[in-house]
């Protein structure tokens, strides 16, 4: 059982991940000890690259905290999870709560591929899951975009409301919810976390994953567009700090099993404040928004339109993301979000137009 | 109002390449490809051929767009499509 000392070791994917290693950044400072699970690539060892990425978001905690962390090189589509038999039985024998955050983010993969890290990776780390004989839960994290196309209210308790999808992505992340209430029936405790679109830290502006938001400041910076399909689309933003410390937040002090949660802020920015923001400290002109409809025509060429399909078009337009449940459950845990304002947003906008320059 | 002729524009399209990949000229050879050898994804692909469409005023076929892997592809789309 779980008593939320600092003894009981935490298993993480996806640590060279944006919201894992800013995960794994909170919980080191917070005298966890933590096995992370990461691959190796080219010429890097699995511990070089979560060290790395560490570093970028805090070049103390390293120093200061890495006799806690135990990084492992495998991965999570592989049998055993690509452990050998010592580490695995080490990883199931002291683990008591998982945080299973490696995915595939891109937009643009097929869907069989998409399927095979995050359906079936998920599927992985809770079959290995079922096996840890100390483990409380598994917290998942999965995207409020889940909701695909729904026009309307998604709460938290929401997940088929007969929804299509506009990526792949989306698509293997309602499927991996999918699993999860299989999993949830064997008796596994499992939280789920659902972040909307993310941004960088909100001190600093520091992010290294440039999607989402910043292809849309991006798109502005290129003036190619004259219009865009933007009017009246509302953003759930949420900086990379405000969600974890919420999530660990959450998985600290939470009494309630199997439960999900919207981790931001119910109050979404527009995105007429975005590029205007952006386009006056980039100093370009700002697309003028229109509606679908008048958008439609327009002339625009073939390769436009393949940059809109990943990017503005992909964003789930008449969706009201509801937080509430997860705003209440926070406020008796002593968390409330801090306001996403203009400060914050120039200092998002401004680490990444002073990172391409 | 002068015609530039071809060759001066293929200087532009690099030149503007360089801008947003932020790859030396000097590394853009026109047969490396994008993707596989300057570490350039695809989407900033297709925005590097949006950009020269308005610059140039033209407009690329969907077709065509499996050729847009080098300079050199889009130095042949380019003046295919400005004829």
């Amino acid at each position: 059982m779980n008593n939320g000392t600092s003894k009981s070791a935490i298993f993480i994917t996806g640590a060279t991940g944006l919201v894992g290693s800013y995960l794994l950044k909170i919980l080191l400072k917070n005298g966890r000890k933590v096995f992370a699970l990461a691959r190796s690539k080219a010429e890097k060892s699995a511990k070089d690259r979560v060290v790395e990425v560490l570093n970028f978001w805090d070049n103390e905690v390293y120093p200061k905290y890495g006799k806690n962390l135990i990084v492992f090189d495998g991965d999570i589509t592989e049998d055993n999870l690509g452990l050998n038999e010592k580490g695995l039985t080490r990883l199931k024998n002291e683990v008591e709560e998982i945080f299973h955050c490696a995915a595939s983010i891109a937009f643009n993969w097929p869907l069989d591929k998409m399927r095979q890290l995050n359906v079936e990776g998920t599927r992985k780390i809770l079959d290995f899951a079922l096996t840890c004989p100390f483990l409380e839960k598994v917290n998942h994290l999965s995207t409020a975009y889940v909701c695909g196309d729904h026009k309307g209210a998604f709460s938290e308790n929401d997940l088929d409301v007969g929804q299509k999808f506009n990526t792949t992505y989306e698509q293997s992340k309602f499927e991996a919810e999918k699993l999860i209430a299989d999993y949830r029936n064997k008796g596994l405790w499992i939280d789920i976390f659902r972040p909307p679109v993310i941004a960088g830290e909100s001190i600093s502006g520091k992010t290294f994953r440039f999607q989402g938001f910043y292809q849309l400041l991006h798109i502005c910076s290129l003036e190619i567009f004259e219009t865009l399909p933007g009017k009246n689309i509302l953003m759930n933003l949420v900086p990379i700090d405000y969600l974890c410390e919420s999530i660990t937040k959450i998985a600290a002090n939470t009494k309630e099993k199997n439960k999900n949660y919207h981790p931001f802020d119910p109050n979404p920015v527009p995105l007429e404040e975005v590029l205007s923001l952006y386009s006056v400290l980039k100093k370009v002109r700002k697309p003028r928004l229109v509606t679908p409809d008048e958008f439609a025509k327009t002339d625009i060429t073939v390769i436009q339109a393949n940059i809109l399909r990943f990017n503005i078009n992909s964003f789930a337009a008449g969706v009201i993301l509801d937080s509430r449940r997860t705003m209440a459950a926070l406020k008796n845990m002593g968390f409330e979000f801090p306001k996403l304002n203009e400060k914050v947003l120039t200092r998002l906008m401004r680490f990444y137009k002073d990172k391409k320059s | 109002m002068a015609k530039k002729n071809f060759e001066e524009i293929k200087k532009e399209v690099k030149t503007k390449v360089s801008e947003i990949t932020e790859i030396p000229e000097e590394k853009l050879k026109e047969d490396a490809r994008f993707v596989e050898d300057l570490g350039v994804d695809s989407m900033m692909a297709l925005e590097i051929v949006a950009s020269i469409e308005k610059k140039y005023q033209v407009a690329i076929r969907e077709e065509d767009i499996p050729k847009i892997s080098n300079l050199r592809g889009i130095y042949e789309l380019l003046e295919k499509a400005m004829k």
